[in-house]
């Protein structure tokens, strides 16, 4: 499809409303990064996300939009609560795929003499990799626990503490999830999976603080310079693959039902007040869950390596969340919209949540300085801290980017890695790298990605957030 | 197209998305070419020569219409691998129609020592999906997997 497209501003650019689309689609980004946008499908999809019921604004994408099945990868779209839709493909088969960024007390050259030991203590305390089970076994009573307190439930079993649970969304405990709509399979497929990373783009990350671009807010989040740092990234494994998989089921029959036209099947969606649309948000809330959970044990289980392997005591390591994002997700919120408080759902579907300074939602400490937006780049370049901004609540119902993005598919990048040894080119540079599989390290393999400092430079070029820090990897393992 | 069985146009082709990965298929007949997908399926997970068939299970799934019937088709063989380590190597077909299909498969429990899976699929997507005849020996089809 050649997909007529507008340009708006330096960092904004305009699908223009036709057909059966209800509202324009927008896509923050260059001038330079669009060309590569425009290769693939993923153009297509924010168009056709503006065909759904109920849809506000524009169907947004972030510079880190990519194709992906049903709606694109870095995608935002709000809808109303009385006229709109949820779509389980607006928020992905990795429910609550997120970030979780804990600092600690060690710097640089605390770390760099026995990164080796640190890393391969990480990789042999995470299970990782296609097929991985955690050595927590639950039974389904357990499971259903896990489902409804997520992050609490693990800290109330003896996995971290209760202090820190404030800086994750949702406190780490989606209210609305029921368990007894999740379907006996999910159960199942999750039941050895608590405590896993997962495999494909799912990492743990020792990196280091290596630019600070906002002091009062790095202050405030308890980051200064040459700080190590541990970035943890996965989510809710078989259990929320196999929620989404169920509700996609039910809402390709709830969309006949409800008579929605759609451009994709993989669109499916239901109305929001519709008995199909309150019991997918209620399923998706305890995948929400267990995803928190998940972070929260595999945070608990890196702190008790990383102290064995560098035999320091926990006030020496001092492992401290700093916040913890969800990046595939599906939310109801309060927005302005039209002059006037809207009730709305908000997809964000690899696209991160970026309240501005002052929201009630923001934890206490940080509520000056807006809601932290973590940005991890790939395994050789590096992160971003962010906050996010008035104009995100404005222009993008409180959104920015999620990550760099991909721009090679799979098969390109092993193509791109053949014949060289990734590891050591890797090692060269100062980042140890470990991984359950050589395929894994092919496929994730730098030039895969966008660049992450041109996407975070297209948000904040756009005014969705403010850059805080710069994170660079030190060691790296990949699921 | 790797051949997967007598015809020469029947086999798949992987197709190359940005994030995920899909299949293009086609068979002479329409079980065929449930057949071709599963192979598919099963290519992306794991290399067939490594798999014995060793242990087999009866299947039995049903769909609204053809495009459903692929997508659970899949769904249930990748539910066997993600659930049951069961990896699965040699397919029969024994009935197919727009609504019903039942198979037996045949395969062994992975073993991480003999076996390199390569991908988890995470789920079977309707994106693009096809299913469709396009003439008396020829069934086309196209699907997409989260990985």
């Amino acid at each position: 499809m050649n997909t007529p497209i507008q340009r708006i501003s330096d960092y904004l650019f305009e699908i223009p409303q036709s057909g059966k689309m209800r509202v324009p689609a927008r896509i923050y980004t260059t001038p330079e990064m669009l060309p590569a946008i425009l290769k693939d499908r993923a153009a297509e999809q924010a168009a056709q996300v503006a065909w759904l019921p109920g849809i506000l604004g524009y169907a947004y994408a972030m510079p880190d939009i990519h194709w992906g099945y049903g709606f694109p990868i870095g995608g935002v779209a709000a809808f109303d609560v009385e006229t709109g839709v949820v779509s389980p493909g607006g928020v992905g088969y990795d429910i609550n795929c997120g970030v979780r960024l804990l600092r600690t007390d060690l710097e640089r050259d605390d770390l760099v003499p026995r990164l080796q030991q640190a890393v391969d203590a990480l990789y042999h305390a995470i299970p990782s990799g296609v097929g991985s089970t955690g050595s927590l076994k639950l039974n389904e009573k357990t499971e259903k626990q896990v489902l409804l307190r997520g992050a609490r439930w693990a800290v109330e079993n003896g996995y971290g503490e209760a202090e820190g649970l404030d800086k994750i969304e949702e406190n780490g405990e989606m209210p609305g999830a029921d368990p007894g709509l999740v379907s006996a399979r999910a159960l199942e497929r999750g039941r050895g999976q608590l405590g896993t990373l997962g495999s494909g783009n799912h990492f743990i990350e020792l990196g280091v603080v290596t630019e600070i671009h906002d002091a009062a807010a790095a202050a405030t989040l308890g980051l200064h310079l040459d700080q190590v740092t541990l970035l943890i990234h996965t989510g809710s494994r078989g259990l929320g693959h196999q929620v989404c998989e169920d509700s996609i089921k039910e809402m390709l029959h709830a969309a006949q039902k409800y008579r929605i036209e759609l451009p994709d099947r993989q669109l499916c969606c239901a109305p929001l007040s519709s008995p199909e649309g309150q019991h997918y948000l209620a399923a998706m809330a305890a995948a929400v869950n267990f995803a928190f959970a998940n972070r929260q044990l595999l945070a608990h289980q890196a702190g008790e390596a990383l102290m064995r392997a560098l035999g320091i005591s926990p006030r020496t390591l001092n492992l401290q969340i700093v916040y913890e994002v969800a990046h595939n997700i599906a939310k109801i919120e309060q927005h302005q919209f039209a002059g006037r408080q809207r009730k709305v759902c908000v997809h964000r579907k690899g696209a991160t949540r970026a309240f501005g300074p002052n929201h009630p939602e923001i934890p206490a400490a940080y509520r000056e300085i807006g809601q932290p937006v973590l940005i991890p780049g790939d395994m050789g370049r590096c992160s971003y801290v962010l906050t996010g901004t008035a104009r995100a609540m404005q222009e993008t119902f409180g959104s920015a980017c999620h990550g760099a993005g991909r721009l090679l598919s799979r098969s390109q990048a092993v193509k791109a890695a053949r014949g060289r040894s990734l590891t050591r080119e890797l090692a060269e540079r100062g980042i140890q790298i470990r991984a359950a599989s050589h395929e894994t390290i092919a496929e994730e393999l730098p030039e895969a990605y966008k660049d992450v400092t041109q996407v975070v430079d297209a948000v904040v070029g756009a005014g969705l957030a403010v850059k805080v820090a710069k994170l660079r990897p030190l060691a790296v393992v990949k699921g | 197209m790797p051949s997967t069985g007598d015809s020469p146009k029947t086999g798949y082709k992987i197709l190359n998305h940005t994030a995920d990965v899909g299949l293009e298929i086609e068979a002479d007949t329409l079980p065929a070419l449930f057949a071709v997908a599963a192979d598919g399926l099963m290519h992306l997970i794991c290399p067939h020569c490594q798999i014995k068939p060793l242990q087999s299970h009866a299947l039995q799934v049903c769909g609204e219409n053809l495009e459903e019937l692929l997508v659970n088709w899949l769904s249930e063989l990748n539910y066997l691998c993600q659930v049951q380590n069961f990896l699965t190597s040699q397919i029969h077909i024994t009935e197919i129609h727009d609504r019903f299909l039942k198979a037996e498969v045949l395969g062994e429990r992975c073993d991480p020592m003999r076996h390199s899976v390569r991908s988890e699929i995470k789920a079977v997507t309707y994106h693009r999906i096809e299913v469709r005849q396009e003439a008396a020996e020829l069934w086309r089809g196209r699907i997409y997997f989260d990985i």
